[in-house]
């Protein structure tokens, strides 16, 4: 099993946004967690990339609790840029680098001639969708055993998502596991192996995406928009 | 790993402050230029200008060194950057420990420049002897020599910086584990400590001098040479627990993780 997350709690405020979440994802597989916004699917992936503390319940990363071993199989992408304006590509490629040794950065440089960006390029000097791009190239161009990716398409054009769509699907391996989360169900429905649906920071469906929609004779966009209203 | 964390945070830091610094030193060094014509009375009037430039750009450098420090600290690890910061392969222990050092190492190098400034516009051997002569006053009663008291001084300022930054630290740590207002929670935290600090210091002041038998002299205008010894000991060990405690507090919660935005 590469994640499993245990009964997950966590409150801001006495406002709980996670009740109770539990799921695991085996290895190879592609799963959405869909929900609509602010439903607590950032949250979840916070806790488990650490960056939000969690109330109770347990995350495990191919069995180790979360932590800098964990952290060194997990490849991130968060739904805002994180990047320094003031560096060059090049700048953020010698950062992964120095930091991931599972970074490939001649699978990096070719990805960026894909997308069209200069290596030299400043990211100040970038717009939104090409940061996202740059992101994107980072995230993947790691071998990393879980990659989790928090709605990686919202804020871009449709023809910059094909892109990115593209990079996703031509740059994971089959040993590797995704956990990715968006309310763009229709683009991503087609790779998904798995769906987890949360409302109301529940889980409120879970299955496998074919069985799902042979039963429901629908798409998981329908399922979806029948669930969660 | 720490030192390739430090090199990233020393870049950070240092990006806005070497402009800073190249300004400083070259302002002090235009005034020194035009202070040689002093005589004639224009250069005289710019001399002024440019000096008052030079403490300006002087007062520029300190006040930056800890807007940087905090900037970097707060924007590496509560800030959109933290989402990098947080998710990297490295104990949180030493992202700590990289940016405390990258902050005194950028400290110490400001003190340099603002030193080094004020030396080239200043500069005479009149004021040179007229501070050794002070400083042999000064020292004379407590059988130190001028090196000896300085190398004491510089040491307890140095711990003094440790402690203000241990302290600076543990504030904004304990500040943004709150969900709003983290900032000024962060400050009022830094406010408390700095004035627990100071009563607690006040305090054993107290109490050694009574037990040494001279609280007299602890509300006295004039120091004799052991009181003198007592009060640069107890600075001393006191920065010294004030900069391993804050640090310690700062660890501790840091460990327990964080709550980004």
């Amino acid at each position: 099993m590469v994640l499993e997350v245990k009964d997950l709690k966590k409150s801001f405020e006495e406002k709980c946004v996670i009740d109770g979440v539990s799921f695991k994802i085996q290895k190879g597989k592609i799963v959405g967690l869909l929900g609509k916004n602010g439903s607590g699917k950032t949250t979840i992936l916070k806790m488990i990339n650490d960056l939000l503390t969690i109330d109770s319940g347990e995350i495990l990363v191919c069995g180790e609790t979360i932590g800098v071993k964990t952290k060194a199989m997990i490849s991130y992408l968060p739904e805002r840029t994180y990047l320094d304006n003031t560096k060059t590509i090049s700048q953020v490629f010698d950062f992964f680098q120095d930091f991931y040794a599972d970074f490939d950065r001649c699978k990096a440089e070719q990805l960026l001639k894909e997308l069209d960006l200069d290596i030299n390029a400043r990211l100040a000097k970038m717009s939104k969708g090409m940061k996202e791009k740059v992101q994107i190239v980072l995230v993947m161009s790691r071998n990393a055993k879980l990659y989790i990716l928090d709605e990686p398409l919202g804020g871009v054009d449709p023809s910059t998502r094909d892109h990115i769509m593209k990079t996703i699907l031509s740059n994971f391996s089959d040993d590797a596991s995704m956990l990715i989360t968006t309310h763009l169900i229709a683009d991503v429905e087609k790779i998904l192996d798995e769906v987890i649906i949360i409302d109301k920071s529940k889980i409120v469906l879970s299955g496998n995406a074919d069985e799902l929609r042979k039963k429901e004779k629908k798409s998981i966009d329908e399922i979806f928009r029948r669930i969660v209203k | 790993m720490i030192g390739k964390l430090m090199k990233y945070d020393l870049k950070k830091m240092f990006r806005i402050l070497v402009y800073i610094y190249v300004c400083a030193i070259s302002l002090a060094g235009i005034t020194r230029l035009i202070n040689i014509g002093k005589d004639i009375q224009i250069l005289e009037i710019i001399g002024y200008i440019f000096a008052g430039c030079t403490y300006s750009a002087i007062g520029s450098v300190l006040i930056n060194t800890f807007v940087q420090i905090l900037r970097v600290f707060i924007g590496d690890f509560y800030k959109d950057e933290s989402y990098l910061t947080h998710t990297l392969p490295v104990e949180k222990s030493k992202l700590l420990i990289s940016k405390y050092l990258s902050s005194l190492i950028v400290i110490v190098c400001s003190v340099l420049v603002s030193f080094l400034s004020l030396f080239v516009v200043l500069y005479s051997k009149e004021l040179f002897e007229g501070i050794r002569a002070l400083l042999e006053v000064s020292v004379a009663g407590f059988n130190m020599s001028i090196a000896g008291f300085l190398t004491l001084l510089i040491f307890i300022v140095f711990e003094q910086i440790c402690g203000m930054i241990s302290m600076a630290f543990a504030s904004i740590i304990i500040g943004c584990r709150e969900n709003s207002r983290r900032i000024l929670k962060g400050l009022l935290t830094f406010i408390a400590f700095y004035m627990i600090s100071m009563m607690f210091t006040f305090v054993i002041l107290a109490i050694v001098f009574a037990i040494s038998g001279n609280i007299g002299e602890f509300f006295a205008s004039s120091l004799s040479q052991g009181s003198f010894i007592t009060i640069l000991i107890l600075g001393l060990v006191l920065y010294f627990v004030y900069a391993v405690g804050f640090f310690l507090i700062s660890y501790k919660l840091f460990k327990k993780g964080v709550n980004v935005d």
